[in-house]
């Protein structure tokens, strides 16, 4: 009889089967007897396996926790967000901190290029002021130069014009004054044998001032000339 | 999530379905593979750490019988399905709806409708209620053989886990066990 019910709870008789023994069940008191008897017994059994496990389960999470085991770190979506903007910061910055190393910077083109221009006041020169000029122009006093340059050329007669504007232009560009260089170098007539040299110094002088759109025409005009420049302007072009 | 590799939902399944030892071995990765949930509950329903504990073993057993019943079709992966179950356990929780609710005939999935109609007919739920704490009368002996009965193992699994010589005779003593448990209530 026991099988017969177990086979039946298990759902191991055919429908035919099922049908009948629910049958003989309502006919047969003994047989709903050990039915039920069989049913709470196997569901106090199955609720007695459920709650063991449950506490066995419970008691594995317990071990877990007291071994730290139940806490991982796990970043939510606005902090997974943020760190991958982060992430996108510092890997631009790489990247654009190495194009900077392999692309100069137009002040570095003008570090690389720059060399004072020789100017040559023969000792023995007109004045003094000259000979003086000369003198710490030579020595790099570039402060002193600018002062005198300047006081020469208050003078409208004075020789040299455009050599003393060369001085005046190289010493304020080595002094840093890239922009008031500039304006000095634009005094140099065109018809002055100084003309290349306040050219090529005046592209300088714009890539110290890191102004590349007023550099690159004067650059491409040497590059494309018989300029005594021509190599190098046509190199600071390709790093431009 | 860091540290051990994971294994696949797949692997999980494969071994939970395959019974007997595989499916305990495996069963115990899966549920320390996602143990974790508890420390990352929803803060909304100020759940203590035993009342999250406890919902996320209701949770996983609930997906365990999912995946040997083939009520779970793997429509999405383990960890969002127990995830989904763990929050609702968490909701049941938080609204003190702590009782399991299974309803007693749940215990006799292979039955089919019609006849778990005719059972409710023929037994009492009374009845039924007043004898889960007799199984604590039974010796240790028919209380293992029961557990891993109530679990779903197989005759020759449990035979194997608690040295019987064949499935046979785990079959003779889980009726002698059931008997035990009827005269201890008296019947």
């Amino acid at each position: 009889m026991e099988e017969q019910i177990d086979k039946y709870l298990q759902g191991q008789l055919s429908a035919e089967e099922r049908v009948a023994f629910e049958a003989r069940c309502k006919a047969e008191p003994a047989l709903t007897a050990a039915l039920v008897d069989f049913v709470t017994a196997e569901h106090a059994a199955r609720r007695y396996a459920r709650q063991a496990r449950f506490d066995a389960l419970n008691g594995v999470y317990d071990e877990l926790a007291a071994a730290g085991k139940t806490t991982v770190r796990t970043l939510n979506l606005r902090t997974y967000v943020m760190v991958a903007a982060a992430a996108v910061a510092v890997l631009a910055a790489v990247f654009v901190g190495y194009q900077q190393l392999q692309t100069p910077t137009p002040e570095g083109l003008y570090a690389e290029y720059v060399t004072p221009f020789p100017l040559s006041f023969q000792r023995g020169a007109s004045t003094d002021t000259l000979n003086q000029l000369s003198e710490v122009y030579y020595q790099g006093d570039y402060e002193k130069a600018i002062t005198l340059t300047q006081d020469l050329l208050t003078d409208s007669t004075a020789e040299n014009r455009n050599k003393l504007y060369m001085c005046l232009g190289m010493s304020l560009l080595l002094k840093d004054q890239a922009t008031e260089a500039v304006a000095a170098f634009q005094q140099v007539a065109p018809v002055s044998s100084f003309i290349e040299n306040a050219q090529w110094y005046t592209a300088l002088a714009y890539l110290k001032a890191n102004d590349i759109e007023s550099a690159k025409p004067l650059f491409e005009e040497m590059a494309s000339s018989d300029h005594y420049k021509r190599q190098a302007a046509a190199e600071i072009l390709e790093n431009l | 999530m860091f540290g051990k590799k994971a294994h696949s939902d797949q692997v999980i399944i494969d071994h939970i379905r395959q019974g007997g030892v595989q499916r305990s071995r495996y069963e115990s990765i899966f549920y320390r593979q996602f143990a974790y949930f508890v420390s990352t509950r929803p803060a909304k329903y100020a759940l203590s750490d035993e009342e999250a504990r406890d919902a996320y073993t209701e949770a996983f057993m609930a997906v365990v019988d999912h995946i040997v019943s083939g009520r779970f079709k793997g429509d999405s992966s383990l960890k969002t399905y127990l995830s989904r179950i763990f929050r609702n356990k968490c909701v049941d929780r938080f609204r003190k709806n702590t009782t399991i609710k299974v309803e007693w005939v749940d215990e006799f999935p292979d039955l089919p409708d019609d006849s778990r109609d005719f059972l409710r007919q023929m037994v009492g739920v009374e009845m039924v209620q007043q004898v889960e704490h007799y199984i604590g009368k039974l010796g240790k002996g028919c209380q293992d053989l029961l557990r891993y009965s109530g679990r779903g193992y197989s005759p020759a699994e449990i035979a194997a886990e608690l040295g019987f010589s064949s499935a046979r005779s785990v079959s003779s003593q889980r009726y002698k066990c059931l008997g035990r448990l009827r005269k201890i209530m008296g019947r």
